[in-house]
């Protein structure tokens, strides 16, 4: 039909249009009043069985028909139900035809647009006045409208406002109305709810609960949803909370609104809900954008929101309900919110249990080897956070970013500044403690919001670097310098990103020297372990300290103690013209791009330097709600540190599997040779993700992972083995754990209750992977299916065929495979099974569907949109 | 690797495999061995000016003297030390004559002493790469081969990786993360590259991907258990990549991996099955498990898998082969961590040595076709600095080893006029010689034309009177 009338418009607009039925029901609309028993095809039993249309007048809500068939009229009045004989413009109709025919269509004979129509509260069942041009249905903008929903070539489609979930097998998104097509608009009845002004809010608030009756219901298969409009048209976000209450929240700094106006609808079962009002102050932390263009509201997404947090936290905490509240907040008051520098980010990793609010890699680490409180790690673990365990430092810094309430963006920074930046190598011989002070001095310095020439003077500090180059040997004595150069060489060009280039002669036979004699006097010794190992920290001496000024990048550096002259070196260096360059390159080229233009490179260095007092956060603020971050020209490989703390992270339920150590990333890290604290390149940094890409034995490592050692992905149960390695069981045979995986506890059901499959799919491959499902193919989609049903691809399809390979154009296009498909795609899965031995299969499934997620090329690289 | 070179191998490999069983020794049945070079990346700047000496002199003024003065703090002496200079020269070091020049071998490197001894050495001295003495930026230039690359060009082609493409042929690399040196030249874009010509053969005895089951395997009714996670999952995979490849485009991102998994796929069984005859010697496996491997088992890991991939180079069509070994940049206790690094490397019944020993009892003819280049991205300071250590220079030296190598000095060891600069804060080697020029004569050696190709030589320079024309007897 649709395709009829776009040929017929193109030729003869003016003379109307020709409408084809098909047998069955149509769903349609006329331009025009339509006498219906005056239509010769309505008029005729034989041709049309019945129409239906809905009348919504206000109070008046019914179904009308019209018949031409007098047994149909019998039975209309059996059930009491209106006639009507009359079809007017701007409504719309269900018609029943017997057999297909055209009917011609007139030209519009009056001058009545959809916008004249008044629609009352509820349903109202309507069609395009104007029968010439389709309509996106977000221009019909109706007051008050929430659903419009149209059925076309046998699929019901749909458009509404709170941008509800990727459609289903049900359903698909609707983009347009077409003419003479008949569509249903839902219009809330609102509720007006005062609250105190905005501006008058100095806090956080908590209104006292009130319960409003719901303004809509309706039966889908979609994921709860709550949406709410205020008349100020500024969005807020409703979002259910463990105990079932709703919350709403807005963050506005529009002042003066005081009135919400609710329109409140969902897909719950409930009829009445109870409701607490937050209004957060407004973000006090406006940062500029520096060379960066902000990203539009429009592009702020799930997506974006999504893209953000595995770029810049390993994925993050948060739940479902505060992503999509961060997606619709303005992009800069989001990103404040989801990457701070505190211990904790309630936000990002709601608290599970009690752990220490600290920065500090030493304190977590003495937290988990507690030997006196067994409620903090499993007692066979406590010895991996010991920090006489040389590899305590690792394992603690993976247990910090896994841990649920602490704050894995701090963790993340911390990685790029100890491992890549101001990289120190544990198998240089740095002793545990001393790398332990070199993480947590750094973390401390951004943490205090300290400058970032402040951040690599405590760098340049710290025990650790020292003992890695030797400079705790430098003295001046005897009016002589002894030494080596090495650190004063790479505090400029590693730490600062000053190669020389500026005047080489200048940088080697002055800067450098002359810095090696600044660092004079910084005392470090070894010690041995008995006698407590090796000094955490350095004791700045003057004795034997270069106490004159030296000449270091043209500038004269004075200070009684290597301390003073480092805080010096590094003010000014972060200022120095290389400096100004090639830093900020190298941080956005570590965290979030591999394929930076000249044009992005530009603004990258532009931003950095137009900071006043340069700041590692309120930088990586503005680029990542930046168009450079949202870019489709932006791609970033990912490390193997990137990508297995990533998986491992998202793998993790709750606090509880962090506690058995059920995704313990050390042996993975090692397999890939990316043990955290042992950087490839030493001083140089540890493995990029470009590195990582070119390394086909990394690809071979994840990818044999997911089909020969699966089992990370896909165990359903902790149990502690008996002396044998056994699991204990019961009396039924069935083995006893000390803890579940519970998928279900992440993955939403829908308004049923249920876990179908298609839904599970979809949800899994957005929650690893996070491209809004820009890359999840007919090809994708297939093998998840199959993997949710238990089977591999050719198993599911055909038994007999195992090895069997099915390409893109056979799963799109042979009707058997899409049929086999469908069936499995709709399966109900047991997530939330009752009976124990069904859940742990469904969660085997689930995990069967993550190993083959993140062995896909996506998961090895990120674009940027 | 491309398609093209990877059909090109399976059909001459199935030939091989339709005279019958394979034998061990696959050279018997090729008339003549390609030419390979296999490079060994020193990163950090390794001093070899501590690995041939001059003979320590009375001659107050000679080179051999400031040459032992200026870097007396290495053996923990003075520079007015001189009986203990002297003794330090004799204790470590053999002192042999090349070409004329009496000099000193550090004792450690008794394989390399005798391969000097028998012209399979070319020391060159006086060469350089990189004008800044910046670690990552020097690397960058000596592995790309060009001195216009920039310090963030992390993703450009290496000299490498070019040569292999221009042989149609592929870089085996060994090393733990594939070194830039590998990367061949991207179509269209001169700061990306395109490394479909470099295999990853890190750990040659577990190459390619889990296959759960196979047609015979089926067949056979072996892996009957074919509901498990693992068949499950490798059917899965395995298919879906097979898929997925004509869905990506050349220029995606993704693309890589795809990559990845049909060279892996295609390679590893191959290999496995024609490993499964090639016994790893006892030699070469002691080099990094057991009572001779070496002070860094990394090293000893790609010495096995060199060999092994030697052992499969039909079948992988090698013409490069990239090694590292790591921790040169001695600003500290430079004597012993360099006793250790040069002597796993050079030093009799080591690395090296072992290798050798082990292509000779396949083929003599293997070690004549192989040119093993070693350098690093710089030299070292000229003078020793107050921690037993030196500081980064510029200048060097780098090796060719191989048995089709015309040994010898080429440049001059102990310059003159090194003297009036040994006392000079900062001073190092004077690079005359572009490093350059040194590797684009080891590619001509090995196919005509090949070294311009890969290199432009406008204006590398090269010292006065020297020429690499006649590098390589064979």
């Amino acid at each position: 039909m649709r395709y009829l009338i776009f040929s017929f418009f193109l030729i003869s607009t003016l003379y109307g249009a020709t409408l084809s039925f098909k047998t069955g029901w149509n769903f349609v609309g006329f331009n025009n009043t339509l006498k219906l028993s005056q239509d010769s095809h309505f008029s005729n039993p034989q041709s049309v069985k019945i129409i239906w249309k809905y009348v919504n007048d206000k109070n008046i809500k019914a179904w009308h028909i019209y018949s031409a068939d007098e047994s149909i009229k019998e039975q209309a009045l059996n059930f009491s139900l209106e006639t009507s004989d009359e079809l007017e413009y701007f409504e719309g109709a269900w018609v029943y035809a017997l057999k297909p025919f055209d009917k011609n269509v007139e030209a519009k004979n009056h001058n009545h647009t959809l916008q004249d129509r008044n629609l009352s509260s509820g349903w109202n069942l309507i069609s395009l006045v104007d029968n010439e041009t389709a309509t996106t249905p977000e221009s019909l903008n109706f007051e008050n409208m929430t659903y419009v929903w149209v059925y076309r070539d046998g699929r019901w489609r749909v458009y509404n406002k709170a941008h509800i979930p990727e459609p289903t097998f049900s359903y698909d998104l609707l983009k347009q109305i077409l003419p003479l097509e008949a569509f249903w608009v839902n219009i809330a009845e609102s509720k007006p709810f005062f609250i105190e002004p905005f501006e008058n809010i100095t806090q956080t608030k908590y209104y006292t609960p009130f319960v409003i009756t719901p303004n809509i219901s309706y039966d889908s298969a979609e994921t709860p949803h709550y949406f709410l409009e205020n008349n100020n048209t500024s969005l807020l976000h409703a979002s259910v909370n463990q105990d079932g209450v709703i919350e709403i929240s807005s963050v506005s700094n529009k002042t003066g609104v005081s009135e919400i106006n609710l329109i409140v609808f969902t897909n719950s079962q409930a009829t009445n809900f109870t409701f607490k009002i937050t209004v957060i102050e407004p973000s006090s932390v406006d940062f500029p954008m520096l060379d960066f263009t902000l990203i539009g509201e429009e592009d702020w997404d799930n997506t974006a929101v999504r893209k953000t947090l595995l770029t810049f936290a390993y994925g993050g905490h948060a739940s479902d309900s505060q992503i999509e509240l961060w997606s619709n907040m303005s992009p800069k008051d989001a990103i404040v919110e989801m990457l701070t520098l505190n211990a904790t980010n309630p936000l990002l990793s709601p608290p599970d249990g009690n752990i220490p609010a600290t920065t500090s890699l030493e304190e977590l680490a003495a937290f988990w080897s507690n030997p006196d409180d067994n409620s903090t790690m499993v007692e066979n673990y406590k010895i991996r956070f010991s920090t006489d365990t040389w590899s305590s430092t690792k394992d603690t810094w993976a247990q910090a970013v896994q841990t649920r309430g602490l704050n894995p963006f701090l963790h993340r920074v911390g990685l790029w500044e100890t491992n890549y930046h101001m990289s120190v190598n544990q198998n240089a011989g740095i002793y545990p403690l001393p790398l332990f002070h070199h993480y947590d001095n750094i973390i401390s310095k951004l943490s205090e919001n300290g400058s970032y020439d402040e951040v690599l003077a405590q760098g340049a500090k710290n025990a650790a670097v020292a003992y890695q180059y030797g400079h705790n040997r430098n003295v001046f004595k005897n009016g002589a310098f002894r030494g080596n150069e090495d650190f004063a060489r790479e505090f400029h060009q590693l730490f600062l990103g000053i190669l020389g280039e500026y005047d080489h002669d200048y940088h080697e036979n002055t800067a450098i020297p002359n810095t090696a004699r600044a660092l004079t006097d910084m005392r470090a010794n070894w010690h041995p372990s008995e006698e407590g190992g090796p000094d955490s920290e350095i004791v700045f001496g003057e004795e034997f300290h270069y106490i004159a000024d030296v000449d270091i990048l043209k500038s004269t550096v004075s200070g009684a103690n290597a301390s003073e002259k480092i805080d010096k070196i590094a003010s000014m260096g972060m200022e120095h013209s290389e400096s100004l360059i090639n830093l900020p390159l190298m941080i956005i080229k570590h965290f979030a791009d591999d394929n930076l233009s000249q044009e992005n490179s530009l603004r990258v260095q532009n931003s950095w330097k137009m900071m006043q007092s340069k700041n590692i956060l309120p930088f990586l603020w503005a680029y990542a709600v930046s168009t450079d971050f949202h870019s489709p020209s932006r791609f970033k490989y990912a490390s193997s540190i990137e990508r297995l703390l990533r998986v491992k992270n998202l793998l993790t339920i709750d606090n509880e599997e962090n506690y058995y150590q059920l995704n313990y990333a050390g042996w993975e890290l090692d397999d890939e040779s990316s043990e955290v604290f042992r950087p490839v390149h030493d001083v140089f940094g540890h493995q990029s993700g470009l590195e990582a890409s070119d390394n086909a034995n990394v690809f071979s490592e994840a990818y044999n992972r997911s089909a020969k050692s699966p089992w990370g992905y896909t165990r359903t149960y902790h149990c502690i083995e008996d002396a044998n390695g056994d699991c204990p069981k019961d009396e039924d045979g069935t083995t006893i754990a000390v803890l579940e995986k519970n998928w279900k506890d992440k993955i939403p059901s829908n308004s049923n209750g249920e876990y179908v499959v298609e839904d599970v799919a979809r949800w899994l491959w957005n929650y690893f992977i996070a491209d809004g499902g820009k890359n999840y193919s007919a090809l994708e989609r297939a093998h998840l299916i199959a993997l949710l049903n238990r089977k591999d691809l050719a198993l599911f399809l055909d038994s007999e065929k195992p090895l069997e390979i099915y390409s893109y154009l056979q799963i799109t296009t042979d009707t058997t495979i899409k049929q086999l498909l469908n069936d499995g795609s709709v399966v109900r899965m047991d997530l939330g099974s009752s009976d124990l031995s069904k859940r742990r299969e469904a969660d085997y499934r689930v995990g069967l569907a993550i190993a083959f997620i993140v062995a896909t090329p996506y998961n090895f690289v990120q674009e940027g949109k | 690797m491309t398609r093209r070179n990877f059909i090109k191998i399976s059909s001459v490999t199935a030939m091989l495999l339709s005279v019958g069983v394979f034998p061990t020794n696959a050279y018997a049945v090729w008339p003549t061995i390609p030419k390979i070079v296999v490079n060994i990346t020193l990163d950090g700047g390794p001093d070899f000016k501590h690995l041939i000496v001059p003979p320590f002199s009375e001659d107050a003024s000679s080179y051999g003297a400031t040459f032992w003065r200026a870097r007396a703090s290495i053996f923990n002496l003075t520079s007015s030390d001189s009986a203990g200079l002297k003794n330090a020269y004799i204790e470590n070091y053999d002192e042999i004559t090349v070409d004329g020049i009496v000099c000193g071998v550090l004792k450690e490197c008794g394989w390399l002493k005798s391969e000097i001894l028998a012209k399979n050495v070319a020391i060159v001295s006086g060469v350089v790469a990189s004008q800044n003495r910046d670690h990552h930026h020097s690397k960058l230039i000596l592995e790309s081969g060009s001195l216009l690359t920039g310090a963030h060009d992390v993703g450009v082609s290496g000299w490498g990786g070019r040569a292999v493409q221009a042989l149609g042929a592929n870089a085996i690399s060994i090393t733990q993360g594939v070194r830039l040196i590998c990367n061949g030249a991207h179509a269209i874009d001169d700061k990306n590259h395109d490394n479909s010509s470099v295999v990853t053969n890190t750990d040659s005895r577990n190459m390619g991907l889990y296959n759960y089951d196979t047609q015979a395997d089926l067949d056979n009714e072996i892996n009957s258990y074919k509901w498990s996670s693992r068949a499950i999952l490798s059917r899965s995979l395995k298919s879906y990549y097979a898929a997925k490849d004509e869905q990506i485009p050349e220029s995606s991102p993704y693309k890589k991996f795809t990559k990845h998994e049909q060279t892996l796929r295609n390679f590893g069984d191959q290999i496995k099955k024609r490993l499964d005859t090639v016994t790893i010697p006892t030699s070469i496996e002691a080099l990094h498990s057991g009572d001779n491997k070496l002070n860094a088992t990394y090293f000893g890991r790609q010495i096995a898998s060199l060999y092994d991939s030697i052992a499969a180079q039909d079948i992988l069509n090698m013409r490069f082969a990239s090694l590292e070994y790591s921790g040169w940049d001695t600003h500290k206790f430079q004597k012993d961590i360099l006793k250790e690094k040069l002597g796993d490397i050079f030093g009799s019944s080591k690395g090296l040595n072992t290798l050798v020993d082990e292509l000779d009892k396949i083929d003599t003819r293997l070690y004549e076709n192989i040119a093993i280049v070693i350098s690093g991205e710089f030299g070292r300071q000229l003078k020793s600095n107050g921690d037993n250590g030196t500081d980064h220079g510029r200048g060097n030296s780098a090796f060719i080893i191989g048995r089709g190598v015309q040994g010898g000095f080429y440049g001059n060891p102990f310059p003159t006029d090194e003297i009036a600069r040994l006392e000079v804060k900062n001073e190092d080697i004077e690079g005359k010689t572009s490093m350059f020029q040194l590797y684009a004569a080891v590619l001509e050696w090995q196919s005509q034309d090949l070294g311009s190709q890969v290199f432009d030589l406008t204006n590398e320079p090269i010292e006065d009177g020297l020429s690499f024309s006649d590098l390589f007897s064979v």
